[in-house]
């Protein structure tokens, strides 16, 4: 694999068109999946004009909407609302890649409501992360160490001179910034010195200056009378740090599988030279040819499953019971297993969740609160004027799945769409039901 | 049914000329209602309809004297007529809500399954249904049979062949075999699908799941024998009384207890000690009375059920003498009538009694929460056992009253989401020691509070006490808060006050209603109803300024749990809003006399009102 070939702009040719797959791929990964509408119309663009169209900004209806939702999901004080409330605006929302990154960077700077347990808190982070997400990245993580939600968290709110506070400096590194074997112990003492008198009071952040440690700091190679800002900055600029978030915004993006640093080494030279700038990282990772010979090489997150399936469908549902079922396989929005985030990859799946994961399509397709902007799936496909057995099997499968279909796979599918015991409308959702229960609709 | 009459007519007429038999099989395939859909209409209707009687013999002698459950229906056409013609159709059919459902495909196909039942039956869809129970209908289970059955009395004798066979005809055309003719004792009868079995007798259809049961009420019928269910004295005593109603219905309790049938009707212990505290005295009826009669009543601006069980209440079990309590305790309860009230509970329940009754009215499982909840109580108050010393100190019976704040004369920010205010009101034995113990109570849980909120970064509680007429009102306030974070908080909807007058004591969630409460029981304007044990009231219009008030968190809740977008969920939170303020009040009374114990459940109407708003 060359790099630099790799991380050139994917060109269309004739031997790799651009075609509904590749744009049901981009949509799929930069977001949480495309409707045929929207899969047609990018078709007739250019590859690299669609990427960009992914970072327009939201309408200023749905973000007053947005406003008056969250006003009513803070007054209610219930912790247990929130997963709801983002899960309706990534279902809804048509900045796609914003809130995706938006939850990469919610699984990277991971922080649970079941511990802090407070609704502005998390939400205030939560509007923190997506202000940053597409922005640069040293003022997301000098923002996130001054966050409310995330000290409480790592049960860092008190930071005195005398008894520095290790926790937020050893995930500063070790999580946010540089990865194991990138620092040592005397680095953490270090630096949780320079983040002395970084406290929080009656939820909101503050600076103690009688608490904080004056003195000179030597860490990472450097020495000074550092504060916590200073000590950000010194993490950034460490060679690791860069190749850190490139490797975790591939694999966020691209694969799930290791990547060779010869492939990583670009990426993380661009964000050195963008000083962290994540958009124009990401746009180039979206518009890249390794990108687009990543299709089918990731595993599909419980979210991205359940909210990529509404979305492409053109459906709407009961986002309180999806929170549920998303909880039951392990990937609950504002409720992240541990300090470390979700795993992901190979780790959504088990013999357990497998079956959940098909269920949960189940539920999606039948539940009584599902309602479909055609009426139903029949409607989709009438809508998209798919007429034949043949071009419903294949609407699907560019509109669903990431690797092609066997041929064994879509002759028992073709049976499905052609018994005539059922009525239109079950023989298809049958057929969307059998497609989820196959391997390749876990591949993203 | 709030669609014109002539419609389904005309759709018929329509198919009539361009039978299309496909559109038949789709229908029949989707819905399932092809098979005996005018049957099925029939019969369902038949649950909120009574009789009209012409006949000599008495229609209840079709069954057996093993019937334990019987309902008598009124005639369906009366029904469906009084729906079409009621007052608050017209409101109701102007919803834009309404009028987009009147569109969807579902009441289309509905329409259609009407319009196969008049294409095959050769009469409009309200003629049939007059033809096939225009006398009414009876429903009966029998126990010896294990089985239900039905009578329908026709209308019009002389089409309910013609009506019953055009059924049967449409029935029959998905498959030819699913009905199946033949006859008994020369009756003509008919099964479907071997799952419903059908007698055409003289005037009547009877219907069951169960050959058995229809052979045996042929039998009944025609041979006219001494052992039938309506010479069962219980069932003669009740049902004449009860001739009017839309629907009746008599079980015979004493039957169903002893046979073991409907375990899970006959509980001892309650669930919950809430469930015990509200129904526990009707536990006490269900497992003594011999029978127990109901009836539903629809008029233009009332909906009433009544049940009614024999029942001497003051013969009752020890453990629950807490429920009912003598004449002369009952005569002394007396509540507060609070003008505007949302919502209002009166009870008849010595609290006290009931605490110390503990171990015979719940499982070890509620003992130990109640044992655990006794030690904590006994603390707040000062050592006082709670049982005897604190809850014994009250007078039997309490009240509940909510009504809707009004946030303008308050200093704190107004909250988003607006809880109505409550006050839980009783009466004191001792006025002088126990009201500064409760006092005390009442002023240790406040600081107990003030902690905890300081501790989550809230504001806190001010406590002052005032004098308001006679009364002595000790209240809590919030601060107002500088943190502009804080504005909205639903902290806000409370300023938990105690008030004391007279020997009347208010617990309430704002200083407002513990006022007002206080001022009420000064005034002296209490009322006393000793037959009503428990009373609950709910005003429709009270309601709907609360549910008004929370329109954006109902919205909100909508889009998150309905998947709808902000302007689909104003409208079907509008739709909410508006049906509400049809409802005037909606009442539960639990009444006892001297030998009975009734349940009256009534929704009134508010069909005439020019204050509803049809469209917003």
């Amino acid at each position: 694999m060359n790099p630099k070939k790799s991380w050139e702009a994917f060109e269309p040719s004739e031997k790799t068109p651009w075609t509904k797959k590749m744009v049901a791929h981009l949509y799929r990964r930069g977001g949480f999946g495309g409707t045929y509408s929207e899969l047609k119309n990018a078709e007739t663009q250019s590859p690299g004009d669609v990427v960009d169209s992914m970072f327009a900004t939201e309408s200023s209806s749905f973000l007053k909407e947005i406003k008056t939702l969250e006003r009513q999901i803070r007054s209610g004080g219930n912790v247990s609302s929130l997963p709801n409330f983002w899960l309706y605006r990534m279902a809804k929302s048509k900045s796609q890649l914003l809130e995706k990154t938006t939850l990469f960077w919610h699984g990277h700077f991971a922080t649970s409501a079941e511990k802090v347990d407070d609704v502005g808190m998390m939400l205030d982070q939560n509007n923190l992360l997506r202000e940053n997400a597409l922005q640069k990245f040293m003022p997301l993580v000098l923002a996130i160490s001054k966050d409310p939600a995330m000290l409480t968290y790592l049960d860092s709110k008190e930071n005195r001179k005398t008894r520095p506070n290790e926790n937020y400096s050893r995930e500063l590194m070790e999580l946010f910034c540089l990865g194991l074997g990138n620092y040592n112990e005397d680095d953490i003492k270090q630096i949780a010195r320079a983040f002395t008198g970084w406290e929080i009071k009656n939820d909101k952040f503050r600076f103690n200056k009688y608490q904080h440690d004056y003195g000179t700091k030597e860490f990472l190679g450097s020495s000074g009378e550092f504060n916590g800002e200073d000590a950000v900055e010194i993490v950034l600029k460490q060679k690791s740090s860069s190749e850190f978030i490139a490797k975790k915004l591939i694999n966020y993006f691209v694969t799930d599988s290791p990547v060779d640093t010869s492939i990583v080494r670009p990426i993380a030279n661009l964000l050195s030279e963008t000083n962290f700038d994540v958009g124009a990282t990401i746009k180039t990772i979206l518009k890249s040819n390794f990108f687009y010979e990543s299709i089918g090489k990731k595993i599909r997150s419980p979210i991205e499953l359940g909210v990529g399936l509404l979305r492409t469908i053109e459906a709407t549902g009961n986002f309180v019971q999806l929170s549920t079922t998303l909880g039951e396989l392990g990937q609950r929005p504002f409720f992240p297993p541990n300090v470390k985030g979700w795993t992901g990859g190979r780790s959504w799946i088990n013999s357990a969740t497998l079956l959940s994961r098909v269920n949960m399509v189940g539920e999606l397709l039948n539940d009584e609160k599902t309602k479909y902007s055609h009426g139903g799936l029949e409607g989709l496909v009438k809508h998209y004027n798919q007429q034949s057995p043949e071009q419903m099997l294949q609407f699907f499968e560019e509109l669903l799945l990431a690797r092609n279909l066997t041929q064994s796979a879509k002759k028992k599918l073709l049976q499905l769409l052609t018994n005539k015991k059922e009525s239109s409308e079950n023989r298809i959702r049958q057929t969307v039901y059998a497609i989820a229960a196959l391997p390749e609709f876990q591949l993203a | 049914m709030i669609f014109k009459q002539s419609t389904c007519f005309q759709f018929a007429q329509c198919k009539v000329g361009r039978f299309d038999h496909g559109l038949l099989i789709r229908f029949a395939r989707r819905k399932c209602w092809v098979i005996c859909i005018g049957l099925a209409a029939c019969l369902s209707s038949c649950f909120f309809a009574s009789t009209v009687f012409a006949d000599e013999k008495h229609p209840g002698s079709v069954f057996a004297k093993s019937t334990i459950v019987f309902a008598k229906i009124k005639p369906p056409k009366q029904i469906v007529q009084q729906l079409l013609d009621h007052p608050l159709r017209e409101k109701v059919e102007s919803l834009p809500q309404v009028q987009q459902g009147l569109k969807s495909t579902e009441f289309v196909a509905f329409l259609a399954g009407l319009g196969f039942v008049e294409v095959f039956t050769g009469e409009s869809w309200d003629s049939s249904l007059d033809i096939l129970a225009g006398g009414g209908a009876l429903f009966a289970f029998d126990a010896k049979q294990q089985a239900a059955g039905a009578v329908l009395i026709s209308g019009d004798k002389k089409k309910l062949s013609k009506v019953l066979k055009g059924l049967l005809k449409l029935a029959n055309q998905q498959n030819t075999e699913t009905v199946q003719a033949g006859e008994y004792r020369d009756v003509k009868a008919y099964s479907i699908d071997k799952r419903l079995f059908i007698a055409e007798l003289d005037d009547r259809i009877l219907l069951s799941s169960k050959k058995e049961m229809v052979k045996q009420m042929v039998d009944y019928w025609l041979d006219q024998t001494d052992e039938h269910f309506a010479l069962n004295e219980s069932f003669q005593k009740t049902s004449e009384a009860q001739k009017d109603k839309t629907v009746w219905a008599w079980a015979d309790l004493k039957e169903i207890r002893d046979s073991g049938m409907a375990e899970a009707l006959f509980p001892k212990q309650a669930e919950n000690i809430g469930a015990e505290l509200l129904i526990g005295g009707i536990f006490s009826a269900l497992n003594d009375s011999d029978s127990v009669d109901a009836s539903l009543n629809i008029t233009d601006d009332n909906v009433e059920l009544s049940v009614s069980m024999p029942f001497d209440t003051d013969s009752v079990a020890e453990e629950r003498k807490y429920f009912f309590g003598s004449e002369s305790e009952r005569q002394s309860f007396r509540r507060l009538a609070l003008p505007n009230a949302a919502a209002s509970i009166q009870a008849y329940r010595d609290i006290g009694l009931m605490w110390l009754s503990k171990e015979d009215l719940f499982g070890e499982n509620h003992l130990s929460e109640l044992s655990q909840a006794d030690s904590t109580l006994s603390t707040l108050f000062a050592g006082l056992d709670f049982g005897e010393e604190v809850l014994g100190a009250t007078k039997p019976g309490f009240q509940i009253v909510a009504r809707n704040q009004n946030y303008k004369n308050i200093d704190t920010p107004q909250p988003d989401i607006k809880i109505p205010e409550f006050a839980f009101v009783f009466r004191l034995k001792d006025t002088e020691k126990v009201p500064r113990r409760f006092k005390v109570a009442y002023q240790s849980l406040i600081g107990f509070l003030n902690i905890q909120l300081a501790m989550q970064g809230n504001p806190q509680f001010d406590l002052e006490s005032e004098k308001v007429g006679n009364a002595k009102v000790v209240s809590a306030t919030y601060l107002p808060d500088d943190d502009d974070e804080n504005d909205g908080l639903i902290n806000y909807n409370f300023s938990p006050s105690i008030a004391l007058v007279d020997d009347w004591f208010i617990i309430s969630s704002t200083r407002a209603l513990a006022t007002d409460m206080a001022k009420i029981g000064e005034s002296g304007e209490s009322k006393v109803t000793p037959d009503i044990n428990t009373s609950i009231e709910v005003m429709g219009k009270q309601v709907s300024a609360i549910l008004k008030a929370n329109e954006e968190q109902l919205i909100a809740q909508n889009m998150l749990e309905e998947g709808n977008d902000r302007a689909e969920a104003k409208a079907a939170i509008g739709l909410l809003l508006n049906l509400v303020t049809f409802v005037k009040e909606v009442s539960l009374q639990l009444k006892r006399s001297d030998n009975a114990l009734s349940l009256n459940f009534a929704v009134e109407l508010d069909a005439l009102s020019k204050t509803s708003k049809v469209n917003r």
